[in-house]
């Protein structure tokens, strides 16, 4: 058996003569991948700012839109100062330019075509002023006492 | 040139974080700073320097996409890196169930005379008998004997006691010393 000291020695020259390092492909092939990696991760974080942008604007839009509406809703049940109810299916989004109001007798049934509760079983015919648009369509009603 | 100063004064850690956020010249640095002793270690382990290239690469690209498994309070950047080195080596030798021969592995000696074509060989029959160890001891002699590390720091790279170090590498250098003598009289 070798000694240990000769052995040391013997260890400390293979040491010094093997390679020391990798070498310069390998490190380019490694930057390589690195840079490719980057352009990966950058065109994700593209594609994920795309995508939220759109998640965001399509949100923007819908809750825009909800609100947009949501007035016409509350105008559908609004009662003027001059007695008319909106009707519940009218546009109110159409300007009221030519109107005129009509005075009809409408059976409770008809009442309640119209989005007006009554008493489905009543005979009586009521009498009522049809706020009439410049569409020809009825965009409020008024019941005559 | 500023900024190269900068990113070679920097801590490994710091590199590390600079390197997952995209920073070119931070990778550079660490690489620069890392790669001889991985690659060594790997070299010395699997006896190729194509696996010991593959494994290098490997171990970088693995802290990039893994670096949080790095604890920078568990131990220094370099012992993560053997670390991880260690387990690619096993899994390459596992994969090829040994080493491939020094036959394919050395290039022809082309040695100016007598006394260099016999330090050649002896340098052969000396990477032969270090690649014969089981990986527990040829771990040991790697690191203390080859990459002159302390018993402590050979410890902290292979997570065990310093006293298993010592006795590991006691018992790898007598098995290296008896097959280097029955080498020589082989040769003989």
């Amino acid at each position: 058996m070798i000694g240990q000291d000769e052995l040391k020695q013997r260890l400390r020259e293979l040491a010094e003569t093997s390679p020391q390092g990798a070498s310069a492909e390998s490190e380019q092939r490694l930057l390589g991948i690195f840079r490719a990696r980057q352009r990966r991760r950058r065109a994700w974080k593209y594609l994920v700012a795309v995508a939220a942008s759109l998640v965001i604007g399509g949100a923007s839009y819908v809750i825009w839109h909800a609100q947009g509406r949501m007035p016409a809703a509350a105008e559908s049940s609004y009662v003027n100062p001059s007695g008319f109810l909106a009707l519940p299916y009218a546009q109110s989004d159409v300007p009221l330019e030519h109107a005129v109001v009509v005075r009809v007798n409408i059976s409770p049934a008809e009442a309640g075509a119209l989005g007006v509760p009554f008493d489905p079983g009543a005979h009586r015919k009521i009498s009522a002023d049809l706020l009439i648009g410049q569409d020809g369509m009825a965009r409020a009603v008024r019941f005559v006492p | 040139m500023r900024k190269t100063a900068a990113t070679g004064e920097r801590s490994d850690d710091e590199l590390l974080q600079m390197s997952t956020r995209g920073d070119e010249e931070a990778f550079l640095t660490l690489y620069h700073r890392h790669q001889g002793s991985i690659f060594r270690f790997a070299l010395h382990m699997s006896g190729q320097r194509e696996t010991a290239e593959e494994v290098t690469q490997e171990v970088f690209l693995a802290l990039l996409s893994e670096s949080r498994k790095y604890l920078a309070e568990r131990g220094d950047l370099q012992a993560y890196l053997i670390g991880v080195a260690r387990n690619k080596v096993r899994r390459q030798i596992r994969q090829t169930r040994g080493f491939a021969s020094l036959a394919r592995t050395e290039p022809v000696v082309e040695a100016a005379s007598f006394e260099a074509l016999s330090r050649e060989q002896e340098a052969r029959a000396l990477r032969a008998a270090i690649l014969s160890l089981p990986p527990n001891y040829r771990e040991v002699v790697v690191l203390c004997d080859l990459e002159n590390m302390d018993y402590a720091h050979a410890a902290q790279h292979l997570g065990c006691a310093i006293g298993t170090v010592r006795s590991r590498l006691h018992r790898a250098r007598m098995i290296l010393g008896s097959k280097l003598r029955n080498g020589m009289r082989c040769r003989v």
